[in-house]
């Protein structure tokens, strides 16, 4: 039935596997956080479409399991005089790597925003905030109407999502991620060290 | 009421198996009028949990235009409860025992007692308030793909197991490691398990 993979399920017992990488759901976010504090602007599927993605009002940074966790939650701040996010890129240079945080993504046609955690990288709380039939929310539609309208907007959003996955997977399985991209972020993220310590 | 209106939550499952006879609104529309919530407004009951329509949660007649909406089914599952907290219970139980011991002039038995309890018990849950909470669901039919308007693990529990009862068709919750090994070509899937954490700061 489905086209999707289920072979390899074979030889790996599902929630192990799951708890052992659970890093990538937390790797995805960092990288989708500190990626779009560089450029917000994103090329997906080979360039076929552009997302604009930013993090808004609160990031929950971590690093460690069980006893030895640690837990950082970082507002974003509004004054400003001071440098957005500040606690938080202490935080990444600290170690620690996002574990959710409250975003917004942007195509040409919608707009949604939703909290992400690393744990399932299910959307919660997503709230179509503009774009095509936002307006009709609670308006003229029936029921039926804004269900088939809004589960058409979740689908696009989960291809959204999968293609921003997509996206990091590819970098992190290749060679570029160690060589060209953790230097990238890392080096944007000291840029920023210096420009805090200016201020 | 997150797919109609509101904040929503997609908690993914991928299904992993085809019904035998095929996925037809028969055999979705059968199994959910089989599990169909079954309403304990004027029962003691403490809880009952079944399917309803998503689009009026007061109906679980399941006709197919009230689940079937083109290339997805959605239908809600719903629970309602009756809590009686053990203080309560023993509030109402003094007073219980009290009226007892000035009508017979003794103390009840073990056996009195008991029976006193869940008479009580029953009385009080007739009379408590029902809670009942939602939880929403969409079936991507071309995509084999099931979303659930929750996610903590309670709600999945209860889902996945009402899930199993009533289609019987196994579910894997999609997770970032296996969304990495659905959305990769095969040759890389290997990649993907043996990936370690990496530093993003040295």
């Amino acid at each position: 039935m489905s086209k999707k993979t289920k072979n390899i399920w074979d030889s790996y017992d599902f929630l192990e596997l799951w708890q052992e990488k659970l890093f990538l759901g937390q790797e995805f976010l960092t990288w989708l956080w500190l990626s779009s504090e560089v450029d917000n602007r994103f090329s997906l599927n080979k360039g076929q479409f552009e997302v604009e993605v930013w993090f808004e009002k609160t990031l929950k940074l971590e690093s460690g399991q069980g006893d030895s966790l640690h837990s950082v939650t970082c507002q974003l701040s509004n004054e400003p005089t001071t440098l957005e996010w500040a606690e938080a890129f202490i935080s990444v240079i600290n170690h620690n790597k996002v574990n959710s945080g409250r975003l917004k993504i942007k195509t040409p046609e919608r707009e949604w925003s939703m909290t992400l955690s690393g744990h399932t990288l299910a959307p919660k709380s997503v709230k179509l905030t503009a774009g095509a039939n936002f307006s009709s929310e609670g308006g003229d539609l029936s029921l039926t109407g804004q269900l088939l309208d809004r589960v058409a907007s979740f689908a696009e959003l989960n291809t959204v999502l999968e293609a921003l996955f997509t996206l990091f997977i590819e970098l992190r399985l290749s060679k570029a991620w160690e060589e060209d991209e953790l230097p990238r972020l890392r080096s944007w993220v000291l840029k920023w060290a210096e420009q805090a310590r200016g201020q | 009421m997150g797919f109609i209106k509101g904040g929503a939550t997609l908690c993914r499952y991928r299904i992993l198996e085809e019904p035998d006879e095929g996925l037809t609104d028969e055999f979705v529309g059968q199994r959910l009028k089989k599990n169909a919530f079954s309403d304990i407004e004027d029962t003691p009951e403490e809880s009952s949990i079944g399917w309803v329509e998503i689009i009026n949660y007061l109906s679980a007649s399941f006709y197919p235009g009230s689940f079937s909406f083109g290339n997805f089914l959605a239908f809600t599952l719903r629970q309602d409860e009756r809590k009686l907290s053990a203080k309560t219970l023993n509030r109402y139980y003094a007073i219980r025992e009290a009226k007892f011991i000035t009508e017979t002039g003794r103390k009840p038995n073990t056996i009195k007692k008991t029976e006193m309890k869940e008479s009580l018990r029953l009385d009080l849950l007739r009379r408590s308030l029902l809670s009942t909470n939602l939880y929403q669901v969409v079936w991507l039919k071309d995509e084999a793909e099931v979303w659930l308007d929750g996610t903590s693990e309670k709600i999945r529990a209860l889902f996945e197991d009402y899930w199993a009862r009533t289609f019987g068709l196994a579910l894997r919750l999609i997770v970032p490691v296996s969304l990495g090994i659905e959305l990769m070509p095969e040759k890389f899937h290997q990649d993907i398990i043996r990936l370690m954490p990496s530093s993003i700061w040295v």
